[in-house]
């Protein structure tokens, strides 16, 4: 597209100055040049039209701007119908109200001011011809007659899209800066918040809360640090630090300072400080350093915690430990002493133990010795009795019509005497066999012991009428001949001593009770007085009268012999004339042994 | 069967002389009178059984019965039972203890060593004479032996 040079407007003559002082009237700027200059420039749009707005010349640069050839343009189009059309009505109600003159909506709108001489430069949206869209600033002027008569407008155009994006870019720009400031304000809020937080806690610690600078001078002191140390914050800012450390520990200061300045924590050391008063506190000490905003030390903060009662409660329980320690030391001792005392009691029990093995075997031995000898006795004891018995019976046989009825009487008292101590000598002899003889123990049925020995007694006194009732007996383990033998003498007994009773009754019972099998056999018979019922069992011991009720006394001793071997027992309960009943118990049988 | 009362002898081994005297009554009692061979302790009864050197007549031939007390002085009534059993000779011979002792051990003892009977002496005096005449009779006149002719 070349420029359009021809036009049927008359072109105004342009009066320029040259630029930089040296244009001079005798080197006038050709004016074709200029215009052809002006109308050729790419970067600006320029447009002219005639006094309607109709436009007349439309250049290069608006043909690259806005996508129209001139051709397209020139004697149709006006500079409002490439124009937003918002823009442009916005822009004719803006101009209406400022110069209180009704204006249109059209390409008046885009002239108005430079019509009445005002000069305008304003922006407005150019619409391309492919419907696109770009911002502009455009600077419009009238073009005149000599007159001064209005004949056209010149709208000189620049795109404004690489303005545009600068100034959004710097409205951005200061967004952010307007962030970054809103930010940091709340930022300070923040810590402004947070230093009072730490300021209400130095202010409010019960920890006293000191700082100082790397000289040792304090430079900060809270309320509590006056509460511990009796010294005001007056008094002692500006102070040395070390006017708080006992003499004694004045090295300590040192080392603190040197830790501080090699940027070292000191944490919770416990130590002792002076006060005001001149009292010494215990006190749990941390020192941190204080760096500047480049990390150099300059002082450090101090918290001083006051441990008096942590000190008293641990000396409380140092004490109370060392009185534990005590007791327990007591107390080992104790254990020791009454180690001591088990140890003597185990040697006096071991002691006892072999003696009472001594005393056993000792026993054991006499035992034997008293057995052997009873043995020996009752047999040589017989020989003399039967010569007795023999030779007066000899006597009475070969010589009675010498010795007459009185005579012959007399012999037989001597012999019925023999005969008794023969008796005697064999209930010893079966009392004394049954410490010798070995139990044979097996399980006994005890129902058919009893039945046997009932029935036998019977036997041997037809004449008697004896009510026997015989109750199921519990089973029980033994040796069989020894506990017949306990059978035989209790029932024995029974139907000796119920004799004289006009109806005899002997009962048979048993029961398990407390892991022994107890049989009892009672009869209505003579029964006999509780007071002598210890002499029961003794060897010889009679409670009757011989010529009550015969006997040699052994049965009961002979019976308490076998139970006793059997692990049992024996007892009576009777009273006179109204009966006995004599009990036996025999351990049950232990169940197999646990493992 | 009465036999030939002369052949028939009994030997008392016997140290109690009141016992031995009461024993040969019952005997005498019960009409085995004559039969008797008293001998008061177990070396005199092995003499007289076997013989010795200045009397070798050995005795047991005679006999069919030996009454032997256990307790006796020198060599006791089980030694002089041993002895017999030990020989083949009077292995036959009848042995009955007639004794005092009532002991289960004495009586297991003598029976283990061949006697063939025992008999403990009753002290009452009726009793006595009429279990040793029963005793005598009894090994006397029914009891027989090996080559005995009924």
């Amino acid at each position: 597209m070349t420029p359009t040079s021809s036009g049927n407007i008359e072109r105004p003559a342009v009066k320029t100055s040259a630029g930089l002082g040296e244009a001079s009237e005798e080197t006038p700027l050709k004016t074709g040049d200029l215009q052809n200059a002006i109308f050729n420039s790419v970067n600006f749009s320029s447009i002219a039209t005639d006094a309607k707005g109709v436009i007349q010349i439309f250049n290069v640069g608006a043909e690259r701007m806005l996508g129209y050839a001139a051709a397209e343009v020139v004697d149709s189009l006006t500079p409002a119908d490439i124009s937003d059309p918002e823009e442009v009505i916005a822009r004719a109600k803006a101009l209406s109200v400022e110069l209180a003159t009704p204006i249109s909506p059209g390409f008046e709108a885009l002239v108005f001011k430079a019509s009445r001489g005002i000069e305008d430069i304003y922006q407005l949206t150019y619409v391309r011809k492919d419907g696109s869209r770009f911002p502009a600033v455009v600077s419009v002027t009238a073009l005149r007659d000599d007159q001064g008569a209005i004949i056209g407008y010149l709208l000189i155009g620049t795109d404004n899209t690489a303005r545009k994006q600068l100034e959004a870019e710097k409205a951005l720009l200061d967004q952010r800066l307007s962030d970054r400031l809103i930010a940091s304000k709340r930022a300070n809020e923040q810590a402004d918040k947070i230093k009072g937080q730490l300021v209400a806690l130095v202010v409010s610690s019960a920890d006293a809360i000191m700082s100082k600078d790397l000289d040792g001078i304090v430079t900060s002191w809270n309320p509590a640090a006056e509460r511990l140390f009796g010294y005001s914050a007056e008094d002692m800012i500006g102070q040395a630090m070390a006017v708080l450390i006992p003499s004694d520990l004045i090295d300590e200061e040192t080392h603190i300072l040197a830790k501080i300045r090699a940027g070292q924590n000191v944490e919770h050391f416990e130590t002792v400080r002076r006060r005001k008063s001149g009292t010494l506190l215990p006190v749990s000490v941390t020192i941190s350093p204080i760096k500047d905003q480049a990390g150099m030390v300059i002082g450090a903060s101090k918290i001083a915690r006051d441990i008096t009662d942590q000190k008293a409660a641990e000396a409380e329980l140092l004490q109370h430990r060392d009185h534990l320690e005590g007791l327990v030391f007591s107390a080992a001792r104790d254990i020791t002493e009454s180690k001591k005392i088990e140890a003597a009691l185990l040697r006096v029990r071991a002691d006892l133990e072999s003696q009472v093995h001594l005393r056993t075997a000792e026993l054991q031995s006499s035992n034997q010795e008293l057995e052997a000898f009873a043995y020996s006795v009752s047999h040589d004891l017989r020989a003399p009795l039967r010569a007795i018995d023999g030779f007066s019976r000899k006597v009475v046989a070969n010589f009675s019509d010498k010795l007459g009825a009185e005579g012959c009487r007399q012999l037989q008292v001597v012999r019925d005497n023999a005969q008794k101590m023969g008796a005697l000598i064999d209930d010893l002899l079966a009392f004394s066999g049954i410490g010798r003889r070995d139990i044979a123990p097996q399980l006994l049925d005890m129902d058919k012991m009893v039945q046997g020995v009932v029935d036998e007694l019977r036997a041997l006194d037809p004449q008697r009428t004896i009510a026997f009732t015989i109750a199921p007996l519990p089973n029980s383990r033994g040796d069989a001949a020894m506990l017949r033998q306990v059978w035989v003498n209790l029932l024995t007994n029974a139907i000796k001593f119920t004799r004289l009773c006009p109806l005899a009754q002997i009962d048979i019972s048993g029961r398990i009770e407390g892991g022994e099998a107890v049989y009892v056999v009672k009869d209505n018979g003579a029964g006999f007085d509780m007071r002598y019922a210890e002499k029961l069992f003794g060897v010889f011991q009679r409670l009757h009268r011989q010529d009550e009720f015969e006997g040699t006394g052994v049965g009961l001793a002979i019976a308490q012999r076998i139970l006793h071997r059997h692990n049992g027992r024996i007892w009576g309960d009777g009273k006179p004339d109204a009966g006995a009943a004599f009990s036996f118990a025999l351990p049950l049988p232990s169940p197999e042994p646990l493992p | 069967m009465i036999r030939n009362s002369q052949e028939l002898q009994i030997l008392l081994v016997e140290d109690n002389p009141a016992d031995a005297e009461m024993t040969m009554d019952a005997l005498r009692a019960s009409g085995l009178i004559n039969t008797v061979e008293w001998v008061k302790d177990g070396a005199e009864a092995l003499d007289f059984l076997f013989g010795t050197e200045n009397a070798p007549a050995a005795e047991y031939r005679r006999l069919r019965l030996v009454l032997l007390d256990l307790r006796l002085p020198r060599v006791s009534g089980i030694d002089v039972l041993r002895a017999l059993r030990a020989d083949a000779r009077t292995r036959p011979l009848p042995v009955v203890v007639l004794t005092s002792s009532q002991e289960e051990s004495d009586i297991v003892r003598a029976y283990d060593l061949g006697a063939n009977g025992y008999l403990v002496k009753p002290v009452a005096s009726e009793e006595f004479l009429k279990s040793v005449g029963e005793l005598g009779l009894y090994w006397m006149l029914l009891n027989r032996l090996p080559g005995e002719t009924a």
